[in-house]
């Protein structure tokens, strides 16, 4: 392998370093490493998360072929989006697009349970979300800017009812964490909490 | 003042805390499918909207920063490696003259939003990484569905796309032999720890990083309180550890003065024996064994014999043999500077 930095010599330090909860690698040459003023004293071996998707996946799909053929998804399945196949995604750990997400979803659902041990998202979330579902339904429609201010206004009032509802659902989920937790004065507050925002919704 | 030279909370245990956000704008790929047109699109338009963010953020291109100053980054721990290594270059960072926030371009996901504090107080980083990361959303719009969360390139980050960490030191629980049993309870939560610098099998400076592993399907709230109660226990057993250690302060005191006294009279020190010897004389003054240092020096210390923060204050690029002498005479000068 050659050096990640001047791509010109045969790489032989690997620099390690733990980086967001993760560790991470680069593969440089001797002289790059002292020019960057990296230790030469780490070496560890290349792995890194890509090398632990196949396994789940395997067994999901010994699953599927076992107790349903049928539905066993395709080894070619691809997003249009980006264009990216789902075995591209095991080799590189990686996606390619956020369309992938809904692409591979029945497989991710069962990747995201591994490694997070549930799958579904709680909690705040981003602003595009209305939007990106008017987005999906309306693909196949010219897009003309005129219709889309239009638009804009109703997707403003329809955020606004969406946050809210996800805002008592946030809440919601506090309520249940704080409960669990025995942080019973703070469950109180949450729980006011809750009622003034499903008051404000009667009204 | 820099956060990263500040006395914050706890800070006898904690060096400092860590909110990461994950994001990816709409209108893009992630990386691996970007071209060399969208990635320099990508940069321009966040370019553009900087104003709108406040805080003194300035923008710089990864190709026009110097490798020692990128270094130097990695060093503080405030750009990831592979952000000041890459081939291409063609990231940038938005980073205020305290660095105390860091917004990386470009990196494994289109945006890496940071903020830093020194000691321990995850709730009002998350505060302010909140704000931050609103008004990138409005400027922006992130990539995010009503199952998963704000879409990540990589299924370990999605959901919250909070990465939460804390730097402890540890240097008595390494030495009463109950570093392992903590380590593993710690990771027994649900929660990483590892050595901040260097391999596990060798961590120097006996700095150890903790963060949450699951992003997805917890709040925000519920991460960073949960990363913060381990941590306070993490932070007892240390404290327990030290208490033991300074009833038997013979030795310590034998070990941290023997540290002091190379520290101040070597004419060459690598960074990793450096390293070592400011864990000990780290320990030492939280303990009060030695007066000779005030917290605030030996956090100097530590951060100016790394070797790209070495040769950044110096302003010279060295050879190792060169900075060896040289971190010799910065820890010289230092002890004696009244600054
Ligand atoms: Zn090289
Ligand atoms: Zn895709």
């Amino acid at each position: 392998m050659l050096c990640q930095n001047c791509n010109e010599r045969e790489a032989n330090v690997k620099y390690t370093q733990i980086v967001n909860g993760v560790k991470k690698q680069m593969n440089l040459c001797d002289e790059c490493a002292q020019k960057l003023g990296i230790d030469v004293t780490s070496f560890s071996m290349p792995i890194d998360f890509s090398n632990f998707l196949g396994g789940f996946n395997d067994i999901f799909e010994d699953n599927l072929e076992t107790f349903m053929p049928t539905f066993s998804l395709p080894q070619t399945l691809k997003c249009d989006k980006c264009n990216m196949t789902y075995d591209e995604f095991l080799q590189t750990g990686k996606f390619g697009c956020d369309e992938c997400y809904n692409t591979f979803h029945t497989k991710i659902d069962n990747l995201l349970k591994n490694i997070h041990g549930v799958n579904r998202h709680i909690g705040r979330n981003g602003r595009m979300l209305g939007k990106a579902q008017e987005t999906n339904s309306k693909a196949n429609e010219n897009k003309q800017t005129n219709t889309e201010n239009t638009q804009s206004t109703k997707k403003v009032t329809a955020k606004k009812k969406e946050s809210k509802e996800e805002k008592i659902e946030e809440l919601q989920a506090r309520l249940k964490q704080e409960i669990k937790e025995e942080r019973y004065e703070d469950a109180a507050k949450t729980r006011d909490e809750i009622k003034k925002l499903e008051n404000k919704e009667g009204k | 003042m820099n956060w990263y030279l500040e006395e914050g909370k706890d800070s006898d245990v904690i060096i400092s805390s860590r909110i990461r956000l994950a994001r990816n704008i709409k209108e893009f790929p992630f990386k691996i499918k970007m071209t060399k047109e969208d990635k320099t699109k990508l940069l321009e338009k966040v370019k553009f909207i900087l104003p709108s963010l406040g805080y003194g953020l300035k923008f710089f291109y990864l190709k026009e920063m110097d490798d020692i100053t990128k270094m130097s980054l990695v060093e503080k721990h405030i750009i990831s490696p592979e952000m000041a290594l890459e081939k291409e270059q063609d990231g940038a960072i938005i980073i205020n003259d305290e660095e105390n926030i860091c917004i990386m371009l470009n990196e494994e996901d289109h945006i890496r939003l940071q903020v830093f504090t020194s000691g321990l107080d995850l709730q009002n980083t998350l505060n302010l990484a909140i704000e931050l990361d609103e008004k990138l959303d409005e400027a922006l719009g992130y990539s995010c569905n009503k199952e998963y969360g704000y879409l990540t390139a990589c299924p370990t980050n999605v959901g919250t796309g909070l990465r939460a960490s804390i730097m402890v030191h540890l240097p008595a629980l390494k030495l009463t032999g109950n570093l392992n049993k903590v380590l593993h309870i710690v990771n027994s939560f649900g929660m990483t720890i590892r050595g901040a610098y260097g391999e596990d099998s060798k961590v120097k400076s006996d700095i150890y990083q903790i963060s949450n592993n699951q992003t997805l399907g917890m709040t925000e709230q519920e991460i960073v309180a949960n990363l913060e109660n381990i941590t306070k226990k993490v932070v007892e057993q240390e404290r327990l550890a030290r208490k033991y250690l300074a009833k038997n302060s013979e030795d310590l005191e034998d070990k941290v003065y023997r540290s002091y006294g190379i520290l101040t009279n070597a004419r060459k020190l690598t960074s990793e024996e450096c390293d070592n010897l400011l864990s000990d004389i780290k320990l030492g003054t939280d303990l009060g064994i030695m007066q000779e240092l005030k917290d605030s020096k030996v956090k100097e210390l530590m951060l100016y014999t790394k070797p790209a923060n070495l040769q950044k204050r110096v302003g010279k690029v060295l050879e190792a043999n060169e900075r060896d002498k040289t971190r010799a005479e910065v820890i010289k000068q230092i002890i004696k500077g009244g600054k």
